[in-house]
Formats: C-alpha cells, sequence, structure tokens
C-alpha cells in the first residue's frame, strides 16, 4: 500500500499579512513558512495508519523553493519514507488548474498511489479545488473535508461534518481525500525520528520535467486588505450595551 | 449566454445561499438553466428546471449529469453556492471537463472577480480568460437573493438508477434540528477561555442563545474560539477562524475571546462585533465595534436577566 500527502508551504499562520508597496503580491520580508494546518492532519491520518501497518510506504510531496526541503525534512522525521519537492519559486501564484496538473504529472510518474491526501483548501490561496480536479482527471473516488480516516481492508472508512451533523462513509480504494481538521492531535518528532530523517530521501524535480503548461487562465490583479473598522467604543455596563440593542442595531 | 445554477437543498428546502448565487449570475447569462436533485422547489426561479431524481445523491453522480446537460445544451458558465457540498460537486465537474473553477467570488467589479486570500487577512482581484467552461462559487451571504420569477417553467426529468457499490454511507448523526449553524446564523454568541470551564461555558452561553432567540425571533448560534475547541469544550463544527468556519452575522458576540489573527479572520466582516474581555488591550477590541472590559462570568448573567426584561 502507498499513500501520498500532498501539503502546501504557506506563511505561518500566526503571521499578519501586509502589503507591498505597489499592492501586486504581499509583502513577504520575514515570513516564515510552515506546513500548512490542513496538510498537517492529512499527515496525521496518514501516519496513524503506518502505526497499524508498518509495511505502508508513505510519501510526501510539495511544490516551492529549494529551501522548502526543511519541511520535507519535518515530515520524514514524522515518519514519511520518502519526500519530493516540486521545485518553483513562483508557486503561490499558479492557479489550481495549472496547480492540479503539475500534481496530476507528479501522480503518473511516481504513482499509482492507493491513497491521496491534500488540504481541504490551500490557505494561502484560498483555493479548495485540487481534490476535486485530481479525481476528475484520474476518475477516482473522492471525498473533500474529511476529519478522520481508517483502512478496512480494500476499504477505507472516513469520518467528516456536513451542514447537517456527522457522516461516516466506507469507500474503494483508491480515493483522494481533503482533510479538514481532525478530532485529534498532531505528533511532534521525536529524536531518534529526527536522527533517522537525515538518511530518507528528499527527491527534487525540476518543474519542466513535469511537462506541464504553466499559463494561468486565472489572472491575479492588484490585492487589497480588508477595509479597517471604526475603533471600538468601550460600554461601562450592561444596561449600555442593552441601549445599543435596542437602539443602534434595533434587535 | 446560457448558464446552469445549481440549487442546493437542506433537509429537503433550498439553501437560501443558492438565490445568491442565481442572482449573481444574472450579470452573465440571459438564459439561465436550473438544476436540483430530488426537489422541485427552485421551479419559481427559472424557465428551464432540470431535476435529478436518484437514491444516489453523492457529488460524483450529479457532477456527471450536470456534465450531460453541459454538453448537449452548450452550457459556458455554471454558478452555484460556494458551500462544501457545492464545491465538492464542481470542482470534480471541473476535473472532468477541463473546465475552471474560481470558487468563494464575493464580488464582480470592473471585469475582475473579487475574493479573499490568505485565510480571508487580504482580498485579490482575479481576472479569467478562458475559453472552455467557467464555473464560479458565489460565497455565502455576499450577494443579494434572487427573487422568484412567474413563470411556466418547464421541468426536465431525469431518472437515475443506478447502483454503487463504491461508496457507502455507513452512519449519519444528525445534529439537533433546532440548532443552527454558526454560517446560516443572524447572531453569533461566541465564547473563549475567558469562560473558565466548558461547563460555565455551555451553561452561560446557551442561555443567552435561548433568550436572544425567543426576544429577537432571530437564527442564533453558539460559536466558539480554537482554543476552547482543541481543548475539547466543544466539537469543531461550532469553531470561528482559520482552521474552522468564517461568519458573517448582524451581530457577532465575542465573550472571554482575545482575538488572534486567526479568529479574527473568520468573523471580521460581521456587521456588528461586540466583545467583552477582561484584558482591555485583547487584539479583539480592534475589530469590535463595541466592547466591556469585564468578567464574563458575571456580564453575561446580567445581561441574560436584563434581555429578560427588556426587548
Amino acid at each position: 500500500m502507498r499513500i501520498l500527502n500532498i501539503f502546501k508551504r504557506v506563511p505561518d499562520t500566526y503571521a499578519e499579512i501586509n502589503l507591498n508597496s505597489d499592492f501586486s503580491d504581499i509583502n513577504k520580508d520575514g515570513l516564515s513558512y510552515v506546513i500548512d494546518p490542513y496538510g498537517e492532519y492529512g499527515m496525521e491520518t496518514a501516519l496513524r495508519m503506518k502505526d497499524n501497518n508498518s509495511s505502508i510506504e508513505l510519501n510526501v510531496l510539495t511544490i516551492g523553493p529549494e529551501n522548502s526541503t526543511e519541511l520535507l525534512r519535518n515530515a520524514l522525521a514524522l515518519g514519511f519514507d520518502n519526500s519530493y519537492l516540486i521545485k518553483y519559486d513562483n508557486y503561490d501564484k499558479l492557479s489550481p488548474l495549472v496547480l492540479s496538473k503539475l500534481y496530476l504529472s507528479f501522480i503518473q510518474k511516481f504513482g499509482p498511489f492507493d491513497i491521496i491526501f491534500v488540504p481541504k483548501v490551500d490557505i494561502d490561496t484560498n483555493f479548495s479545488s485540487i481534490c476535486g480536479y485530481l479525481a476528475g482527471f484520474l476518475n477516482m473516488n473522492f471525498l473533500t473535508n474529511i476529519s478522520s480516516a481508517y483502512l478496512d481492508g480494500e476499504f477505507i472508512i472516513i469520518e467528516r461534518e456536513t451542514d447537517i451533523g456527522k457522516e461516516k462513509i466506507r469507500m474503494r480504494l483508491p480515493v483522494i481525500l481533503s482533510h479538514d481538521k481532525a478530532p485529534y492531535e498532531i505528533r511532534l518528532a521525536n529524536l531518534k525520528g529526527i536522527m533517522a530523517s537525515k538518511k530518507k530521501p528528499i527527491h527534487i524535480i525540476n518543474i519542466d520535467e513535469l511537462n506541464v503548461s504553466l499559463e494561468n487562465h486565472i489572472k491575479r490583479g492588484k490585492l487589497k486588505l480588508p477595509p479597517q473598522r471604526a475603533s471600538v467604543k468601550f460600554l461601562s455596563s450592561v444596561d449600555e450595551l442593552i441601549k445599543v440593542l435596542k437602539e443602534e442595531i434595533k434587535i | 449566454m446560457k448558464c446552469i445554477v445549481y440549487f442546493e437543498t437542506l433537509l429537503g428546502e433550498i439553501r437560501e445561499f443558492s438565490l445568491s448565487a442565481l442572482e449573481f449570475s444574472k450579470l452573465f447569462c440571459d438564459e439561465i438553466y436550473g438544476f436540483i436533485v430530488n426537489s422541485d422547489k427552485a421551479k419559481n426561479y427559472v424557465k428551464k428546471l432540470y431535476v435529478l431524481e436518484t437514491k444516489n445523491e453523492f457529488s460524483r453522480t450529479i457532477a456527471q449529469e450536470i456534465y450531460k446537460i453541459v454538453k448537449s445544451e452548450d452550457i459556458k458558465y455554471i454558478f452555484f453556492a460556494s458551500t462544501n457540498k457545492g464545491k465538492e460537486i464542481f470542482s470534480f465537474l471541473a476535473g472532468i471537463s477541463n473546465g475552471l473553477i474560481l470558487e468563494d467570488v464575493e464580488g464582480y467589479e470592473n471585469g475582475y472577480f473579487i475574493k479573499a486570500i490568505y485565510s480571508n487577512k487580504v482580498y485579490a482581484q482575479y481576472q479569467v480568460e478562458f475559453n472552455g467552461l467557467k464555473i464560479i462559487g458565489v460565497k455565502p451571504k455576499s450577494y443579494k437573493l434572487a427573487e422568484p420569477i412567474n413563470s411556466n417553467t418547464e421541468i426536465v426529468e431525469i431518472k437515475l438508477d443506478n447502483a454503487n457499490n463504491e461508496f457507502e454511507i455507513l452512519e449519519i448523526k444528525q445534529k439537533d434540528n433546532k440548532e443552527v449553524d454558526v454560517t446560516e446564523a443572524d447572531i453569533v454568541v461566541s465564547g473563549g477561555r475567558g469562560l473558565s470551564s466548558a461547563e460555565n461555558y455551555h451553561k452561560l452561553l446557551r442561555e443567552l442563545i435561548e433568550v436572544l432567540k425567543e426576544k429577537t425571533g432571530l437564527k442564533v448560534a453558539l460559536g466558539a474560539s480554537q482554543a476552547v475547541v482543541d481543548a475539547g469544550w466543544i466539537d469543531h463544527s461550532h469553531q470561528v477562524g482559520q482552521t474552522g468556519k468564517t461568519v458573517s452575522p448582524l451581530i457577532y458576540f465575542a465573550f472571554g475571546i482575545s482575538g488572534a489573527t486567526q479568529h479574527i479572520a473568520g468573523m471580521r466582516t460581521s456587521k456588528y462585533i461586540i466583545a467583552v474581555n477582561k484584558d482591555e488591550e485583547a487584539p479583539i477590541f480592534k475589530v469590535a465595534d463595541y466592547g466591556i472590559v469585564g468578567d464574563v462570568n458575571k456580564i453575561i448573567p446580567e445581561l441574560i436577566e436584563k434581555l429578560k426584561k427588556v426587548l
């Protein structure tokens, strides 16, 4: 059994985001980059599968500049077996269609995989279509926004939140899944894992090797920050709050 | 221009968000067809309505049926409400049709689609240059609702009776019907660490919600910060913020929530933000319209008692 986890290299989620002077991009000075949170949850679910069956091969893929290898090294320290970087500096400007075609080309070269995990949304571009695109291209079973998953023979059992509650679903492998937040905590690498990671492979793939046109059909124009909200008006009592609710907001 | 608008249903009713998508589609299309699954409730909104009757409401099946219509009717645009279900169906349709999907769109200005990026911390303009099928997801609550039209709607029924052995729903746990989702609420009552315990969180906030519901008749939902979800006080479906849900209610109450950027990203577009926190330097006050500096565990009970008497 082979599993592929795809994550996105994103600015630290606690960072304040500012724009550069011509509003063409965010100001990247001093930003630190992390594995996106939904990518991390997908990785934890994959690691849990390997905890129960050590013969599973775990692969991890991301796209980004050369120093993205630091993040891949973290994944290897957690227990992933192989890691791959599609090297491309302007990766955060690629439309989801182009990005999905790059991932598709990777999967065709290095696959097949029985399970592919992707983040439910790329939190930098806010696009959430990679899972559906890949499932459509590959004509594969798929499900979005899963909370957790475990293996059951040729099937996978998946739980997820929906707009009316919770669902438990059984699907036949192979599948592609987009991961939401999981109900369990993400593990941290231990010293043994960190030592072991130094001997594990990081394969660097030049974007040209994937033979995908990088022409974006969605062109990003100017950026702007959301309008500043008016400054807060402090109230000194609950009575004043009630007056606001009644007279200003008029509920 | 011929378009399809997808009407999403939830528990047998059309989701209001689909009517925003319909209204938005009128900027681009003069011939609008509707598509709905197992319902004819959208018939007052379009001249022609495709109704898929199936026991197999999987996104994949729905996408494949819509794609058949796209090909036979030469459809150029599809519009849908950018919900999780909508995004699941249409990202797959984009894949099988080699189409282009742009979801969570909040507006259209001077030829650019507007969409929030970096977890709602930034807005971006997007220009679409694409000859194939364009699929646009309209973010809930970002556009006004379409009015019904009076017309003799032509209904085209599609019956599908295919078995599926790839995919099986084992269990559905439906939440309490009276419980409103944070994304659909007019008022969100949200709590954080400042409530001290899970017990206080549930007791105080739920009581306040009941009073607000009774006194205003509005839809009121329970929200939570990431900290209290991680602490296990309540499940993730209530979480507002970057790894939770994005909300834009009329009123957002933040009780005992300090206001990390991750939380602000999920509620900043609320019409009125009212924050109560014992720390007057808490970042939540940077986005709040009204604030009270004080202990939420004393202020909420007082608010409940006084609301019962007035409003």
